[in-house]
């Protein structure tokens, strides 16, 4: 962790790359399990900078896979960070597999050895445009109207 | 009675919705995970994340 620079915040993550493999798979920042459902969009965003003493543009791959045996991934997308302000990064993708209690969303780090920040980083049901912003506590009268409405 | 299962169903729909992320918009949001990173500590691994050797 690290709070000499954040997008929002006092704190980012910084990836310090030490050695390239030149595989993305081979080193992986991911996020604790969670459950996905098939047939469902989902969007991965985050903000990123790359560090400005190593180089201006960095590779990482988007990753999803599964904590079943042979931790197979189902879904891989590769980005480039362009940046060495602080920049959106998003990517909307479609779970075609069987539903998934144990999805590890995280990012492939190890084809590049450039050192970057990620922060607010996002897996949200829908579309980009889809997000709901913080946590909006919902009010029980309304819930129940809804209910009530729809029954 | 009309009134005791329309507040049972309600509660179990409550109690699915935040258990299934399915149904998560029902309670104002939809993020299944995220990495804000300001309850972790300087100087160490965030806690809800990973940095793990793979494939």
């Amino acid at each position: 962790m690290d709070n000499s620079t954040a997008h929002t915040g006092a704190k980012s993550l910084k990836i310090i790359g030490l050695v390239a493999t030149g595989n993305a798979l081979n080193a992986k920042a991911r996020h604790e399990m969670v459950p996905l459902e098939k047939a469902r969009i989902f969007t991965i965003a985050f903000w990123a900078k790359v560090d400005a003493k190593e180089a201006p543009l960095r590779k990482v791959s988007i990753s999803l896979q599964t904590s079943d045996d042979l931790w197979p991934g189902f879904y891989n997308k590769t980005l480039v960070l362009d940046s060495i302000e602080w920049k959106e990064y998003s990517d909307t993708f479609l779970v075609d597999v069987n539903e998934l209690n144990d999805a590890w969303p995280g990012l492939c780090i190890a084809e590049s050895d450039i050192d970057f920040w990620i922060d607010d980083f996002r897996l949200f049901e829908g579309g980009t445009g889809d997000e709901i912003i913080g946590y909006q506590k919902a009010r029980l009268p309304g819930i129940w109207g809804k209910i009530k409405t729809q029954h | 009675m009309v009134k005791i299962i329309y507040v049972n169903l309600f509660l179990l729909l409550v109690i699915t919705s935040s258990l299934n992320a399915q149904n998560t918009w029902l309670l104002g949001q939809n993020r299944i995970a995220n990495g804000t990173f300001e309850e972790d500590e300087v100087g160490k691994p965030p806690r809800k994340w990973e940095i793990a050797k793979g494939g």
